[in-house]
């Protein structure tokens, strides 16, 4: 890219006490990029999330925002700005004084913050609801105001904080799709730290993986998921069955650790298609998910894996207990470091 | 599998406790819940009506009541002499605003240091440091009241610590009198200010101050936007006690207050040396009025919603 990073990390690294919360964190982020931070809770995202803000120091690396350094600089003079995860909406102030907040700290007359403060909530559809206090809201409606409030001093880069982890599945697959359109409409830079591999996956340009205080990988949504770097990464984002060197050589014919997604394998009657590797087994568990079957397969060569069944036409049966054979697809077999 | 388990024991039949006269108390209680409520009320509610409210009104009573200048006892002539006296002479007046004064002053140097020392508690120190901090404010609670006051005696007093440390610098301690009464009580009441303000700080979320620092408030906007409305049901808390206290308190003055008279150095010269238990309870109704217009006063800014 020509343009000059949002955010440059170099060499970030977080010491609490004697824990390496953060470990050396390399990372250039796209102006008006949808990035997310993924990784399991600990593995540093958040901390690196609070660092970009201002709200930690580094033990050592530097922060930049395009292209100055930032790392020492207070949170009130970063052109950042945060979504926390438990909203911190100013309880003693109405709505409209919670999203005027920011202009009123930065001195603008009262006339035209209320106004842009209005424009913000309109953008978060909460028109209306100005008068009233953060308790007499919704947890969604709670989260938009913490998404105006952020969004009306303009940052250039705006952090979420697992923004949509205390809402219910309907409320937040509505506010995903509500978040990439703003995104998209203001072009701004988000950042995005979630402990979700299916909202990491459906929202962003780009995804950093955490594990232990690093980023195990970087790549886009389809990068991660269909060639995942480690045996970490092929089962934090979505499931995989992962297969050892040696579990490779044995069961597969197959050099290297590898792993396979549950949807490339299939369960077959009679032969099994050409180019295809045959394993037979007895099927131990059934999940019926709806649009799909997952079912768990003890392998005759000794190793228990999951195969994923579309409930279309041509579903098989598969009864508790009957032998099987699944057929993997060699293609889709992917090597890990 | 969806059977619902009883897991009481059914005891409506034959109870194996039998029917003692205990348990037929009990279960007459269990059905009448006023019986019940009467019972758990009546001593604290004895307590309050008789030692509260009848010692208010007793003491209300009294200041209409006149003393035989002869032989000193009290009449019980109805009249309002003592309160004409008390609002009329002008050395209550200039009493009354000493005291006042005082009291105010307290307050404003008490919420003043307790302020910093509330918020290390509660936001910055460490749980141990916290932990050791609370125990230092209480520590002085546990001690008597007198001996504070005879501490502060003699820190005050002449070639005392306070000299000694203000001499290098040009200054005196400034002795017994007005000055040292308010430092002594400053000192005495500051725990009853630092605790409320610390509890109310504990409870505005670290979130908060991160949010509005993000918005781009320095570090004095977010004192004064957020922090301060949040914890001003705390600061009003404390301050109730460091103003009532101070309306009130007689012994520390007379320890270190000099000539130093206030109400409550009035109201126990009248109750003792000069035997006029009517003027002293008219004296003694200043400070209750103060307080109570305090109280209206603070209840109309809406602070106490929140308590």
């Amino acid at each position: 890219m020509s343009t000059q990073p949002a955010i440059r990390l170099t060499g970030l690294t977080k010491t609490f006490g004697h824990v390496n919360a953060v470990n050396g964190v390399n990372l250039d982020i796209a102006p008006g990029e949808f990035f997310s931070m993924l990784g399991p809770s600990g593995s540093g995202k958040t901390t690196v999330l609070r660092m970009i803000a201002g709200f930690e120091t580094p033990t050592s690396g530097t922060v930049e925002l395009f292209g100055n350094d930032v790392t020492t600089v207070a949170p009130f003079d970063r052109d950042v700005n945060t979504v926390f995860q438990d909203y911190a909406l100013f309880p003693h102030m109405s709505v409209l004084d919670n999203v005027a907040y920011g202009l009123r700290v930065r001195g603008v007359k009262t006339d035209a913050r209320l106004a842009a403060a209005r424009e913000a909530l309109a953008l978060v559809r909460l028109e209306g609801y100005g008068d009233r206090k953060p308790t007499q809201l919704s947890g969604g409606q709670r989260q938009r105001v913490a998404l105006a409030r952020a969004l009306v001093v303009e940052p250039k880069v705006l952090l979420l904080d697992e923004p949509l982890g205390a809402l219910d599945l309907k409320l937040r697959e509505q506010m995903q799709v509500e978040l990439k359109e703003i995104q998209r409409r203001l072009g701004i830079t988000f950042i995005f730290v979630t402990h979700d591999q299916e909202e990491a996956l459906t929202l962003s340009d780009r995804i950093a993986v955490f594990n232990e205080g690093q980023i195990v990988q970087l790549g886009t949504a389809e990068d991660v998921y269909r060639r995942p770097a480690s045996s970490f990464v092929a089962n934090f984002v979505g499931t995989s069955a992962v297969f050892s060197a040696e579990e490779a050589k044995k069961i597969l014919g197959h050099s290297g650790a590898c792993s396979i997604r549950p949807e490339h394998m299939d369960i077959v009657s009679g032969k099994t298609p050409a180019g295809t590797i045959a394993l037979t087994g007895t099927v131990a568990e059934t999940i019926f998910l709806g649009a799909s079957t997952r079912i768990i397969v003890d392998l005759a060569a000794g190793k228990r894996i999951a195969v994923l069944e579309q409930n279309d036409l041509n579903r098989k049966h598969t009864a508790l207990g009957s032998s099987v054979t699944v057929a993997v697809h060699p293609q889709f077999l992917t090597p890990l470091s | 599998m969806t059977t619902v388990s009883s897991s009481a024991p059914d005891r409506v039949g034959g109870s194996p406790v039998g029917d003692s006269l205990a348990r037929r108390g009990s279960s007459y209680l269990y059905r009448h819940a006023k019986v019940r409520l009467a019972l758990l009320l009546s001593a604290p509610l004895f307590w309050l009506g008789l030692v509260y409210i009848a010692a208010l009104v007793a003491l209300l009573i009294t200041a209409f009541w006149t003393v035989d200048s002869f032989t000193g006892e009290i009449l019980i002539e109805w009249n309002i002499d003592n309160v004409t006296k008390v609002l009329g002479d002008a050395l209550y007046h200039a009493v009354t605003l000493r005291t006042l004064g005082a009291a105010i002053l307290v307050t404003i140097i008490d919420v003043a240091i307790a302020l910093p020392i509330a918020f290390v508690m509660a936001k910055i120190a460490s749980r141990g440091v916290q932990r050791a901090l609370v125990i230092a404010i209480l520590m002085p609670l546990w001690a008597s009241y007198l001996v504070k006051a005879y501490a502060w005696r003699s820190i005050l007093a002449q070639d005392g610590i306070l000299d000694w440390l203000l001499g290098p610098i040009g200054g005196s301690s400034p002795g017994y009198g007005f000055e040292g009464s308010v430092m002594t009580l400053a000192y005495l009441w500051l725990p009853f200010v630092i605790l409320p303000i610390f509890t109310a700080l504990e409870r505005v979320p670290d979130t908060l101050l991160d949010a509005s620092s993000d918005l781009g408030a320095r570090t004095s906007s977010t004192f004064r936007f957020i922090v301060l409305p949040l914890i001003v049901p705390g600061i009003i808390a404390g301050s109730i006690f460091s103003f009532s206290l101070t309306l009130g308190d007689y012994i520390a003055v007379k320890i270190v207050g000099g000539a130093t008279q206030m109400l409550g150095t009035l109201v126990y010269s009248n109750v003792g040396v000069a035997n006029n238990l009517p003027l002293a309870a008219a004296i003694s109704l200043i400070p209750l009025t103060i307080i109570f217009i305090y109280l209206a006063a603070v209840r109309r800014t809406g602070a106490l919603d929140n308590l």
